[in-house]
């Protein structure tokens, strides 16, 4: 009985962690650019509901992925058209996307609150009940692994092609970037698109499999731990993994303990993603001065005018 | 020239006020607050279907606002632009607007104030009502109990606070009547509404081998994770969810606030209004058990009713107990 136990608890860390990091990947990839984006959020119930919705209607799961992706990202381009073409600032339009993209997602749903979904995102394989940690590894559905392919291409294209070095000029520098002829405010745009997508994609991981239903407010604060998350990893998507399924742990944890008979408040464990967010940021600033990998133009509007 | 004009219409409305003579339902204006959205179909639609039934049965004006924080200052902020606009009769659908309320109930002693699930009052103006949910809990613990093949049930759970505490030992005295030999197994989940908690929660459970989950919970998580492994699953609140997962579903204990609010407008009409604390039972409609699905074995379908008659003539009632759990539970009250 321990070991389905212990499989359970290892296969919902990786359903945790999922949706976590693909969110968190993404939005690392547009504060690369030096785009700070709070809507993280507002992101992924887009994504969720609009993925939800075209499995409902058309009981076609790709197509599903596919409208999810492509709804958040076109909602994150708002924030882009409002802090890369106009300038304005980063920190209160990303709080306006993630307060849109939850009421917004609200409204959309209306009609699909506790509708039951036929189509779900089944595993690749044909395991239905892992025994083993192998097997939980390989009876995952189709998300999980898009989403280890994207942390190792994420990490590959940043360091090693062109594209990446030009990404993260742009974040550190956009003047100086400007100057050697990177186009600044493109750049920045595609990366809050592509961290759009992200986020949509967790969001479909989350209705299309994790919680296979649509209610109000599903994401329930998932976007601010992906935020923290960020943070956590230090900039770097092998980091930002491993943040993930330490975050997923926890939340898997949680009720599984009990179950156990430990007793461990959860109000504690709740709260530790952030407090050890807090520690690493203050551990990295004892030791390395300071140099927690945030890029350094984050948060600053590019103004060619200005230099 | 304008400010004339409102004190002279303040005045004459003062006036016919006065002289109005017997008041009747014109003379009322409801408005409701809600926590969630009203229509999350479960504790705000319970209460908004209320709301539309008491408009349907007296004919009085209402009005509501949904996605209120429980939250002081956002209760406030709602409640005094109702009375601005003439509402005189405001319902909080929801604990934490208890010190709100109270402090309103003071301000405003022309204006009814009714808190659900509180325990404050005065014995003019400011009331309380709940229902005695325990009752239709106890009744779905019987069919939980039957329905157990694992002799193993699980339990998700919001918070260890007495009203929970007591709505699980009461459908667990359920489950022991029907089955001895089954157990219930809480895990608390801190929230009353949070998709991914509950769904981590149930599959817990699950993973300890229950074949039959109930819920103190206002998504329906926990009903999706029962149907994707074959589990029963009783659900609470409204009879939503039977569609999100339909295999599953068994029945439910639910609201009903529709008599009550018809009943305690009807009471403030007549003036018969003073406050206090309203507890109503089965006997009174607003709490029942849903329709059980046809999964439910006869006899104990008839064991149901019968105990439903029982309860309602109030012949029997399922016992209170709030500070520990009985000893067919598993888990611990203060974790």
């Amino acid at each position: 009985m321990i070991d389905i136990q212990l499989i359970g608890l290892l296969n919902a860390t990786l359903q945790a962690a999922t949706l976590l990091f693909i969110a968190a990947l993404g939005e690392l990839i547009t504060e690369k650019s030096g785009i700070l984006n709070l809507g993280v959020e507002g992101m992924i119930s887009i994504g969720a509901v609009a993925g939800f919705m075209t499995a409902i209607n058309t009981e076609n799961i790709f197509l599903a992925i596919l409208i999810g992706v492509l709804s958040s990202s076109i909602f994150a381009s708002i924030h882009a058209l409002v802090t890369v073409v106009l300038k304005q600032d980063q920190t209160v339009s990303g709080l306006i996307l993630t307060i849109l993209g939850l009421a917004l997602s609200s409204l959309l749903g209306k009609n699909y609150v506790g509708r039951k979904l036929v189509t779900k995102l089944e595993s690749v394989t044909s395991i239905s009940e892992p025994t083993n940690i192998v097997e939980v590894l390989i009876s995952q559905n189709i998300i999980f692994y898009i989403a280890v392919l994207l942390m190792i291409s994420t990490s590959l294209i940043l360091k090693k092609t062109m594209f990446g070095r030009r990404l993260e000029a742009v974040g550190e520098d956009s003047k100086s970037s400007d100057s050697m002829g990177l186009k600044v405010a493109k750049t920045q745009f595609i990366a809050t698109c592509v961290g759009g997508a992200f986020a949509g994609l967790s969001g479909v991981y989350l209705t299309l499999s994790y919680v296979p239903y649509w209610t109000d407010n599903m994401t329930s604060g998932r976007g601010w731990i992906a935020l923290a998350l960020v943070i956590f990893g230090g900039w770097k998507p092998y980091r930002t993994a491993l943040g993930a399924v330490l975050f997923g742990f926890l939340e898997a944890l949680v009720p599984r303990l009990q179950t156990y008979g430990f007793e461990l408040s959860p109000y504690i464990v709740k709260i530790t993603p952030y407090v050890i967010t807090i520690l690493v940021l203050v551990i990295l600033t004892i030791y390395k001065g300071g140099k927690t990998g945030a890029p350094k133009n984050i948060g600053v509007p590019f103004f060619r005018e200005n230099r | 020239m304008r400010r004339s004009w409102a004190v002279g219409l303040i005045i004459i409305s003062i006036l016919t006020m006065a002289c109005g003579g017997a008041a009747d339902v014109d003379d009322y204006k409801a408005a409701f607050v809600y926590v969630g959205p009203a229509d999350d179909g479960g504790w705000s639609q319970a209460h908004d279907v209320g709301r539309q039934f008491l408009v349907d049965e007296t004919g009085i004006e209402t009005a509501y606002t949904e996605l209120i924080p429980e939250d002081a200052t956002e209760f406030r902020t709602v409640a005094e632009a109702y009375i601005e606009q003439g509402y005189n009769i405001i319902f909080g659908t929801t604990f934490g607007y208890i010190d709100a309320m109270a402090e309103m109930a003071e301000e405003y002693p022309d204006v009814i104030f009714l808190h659900c699930s509180g325990y404050l009052s005065n014995d003019s103006n400011f009331g309380n009502y709940f229902g005695k949910m325990y009752q239709p809990r106890y009744l779905s613990g019987l069919a939980a109990g039957a329905m157990t093949e694992s002799n193993k049930i699980g339990y998700v759970a919001a918070f260890p606070i007495p009203e929970v505490i007591r709505g699980i030992n009461a459908f667990a005295t359920g489950v022991k009547e029907v089955n001895p030999d089954a157990t219930v197994e809480v895990v608390w989940t801190f929230t009353w509404f949070g998709p991914e908690e509950e769904t981590q929660a149930a599959n817990a459970l699950i993973e300890t081998g229950v074949d039959v989950l109930a819920q103190h919970q206002d998504s329906p998580s926990t009903g999706v994770v029962a149907e994707a492994n074959g589990a029963k699953w009783i659900s609470y609140n409204t009879s939503y969810g039977q569609e999100a997962a339909p295999g599953a579903f068994v029945t439910a204990p639910v609201w009903a606030w529709g008599p009550y609010y018809v009943d305690v407008v009807n009471t403030i009409i007549e003036g018969d209004f003073a406050g206090g604390a309203y507890w109503g039972g089965m006997e009174t409609g607003l709490v029942s058990l849903y329709d059980l699905s046809s999964d439910v074995p006869s006899d104990i379908a008839d064991l149901i009713s019968e105990k439903t008659d029982e309860i309602i003539a109030g012949d029997f009632d399922p016992p209170i107990i709030e500070e520990e759990f009985i000893d067919n539970v598993i888990g611990t009250v203060s974790p």
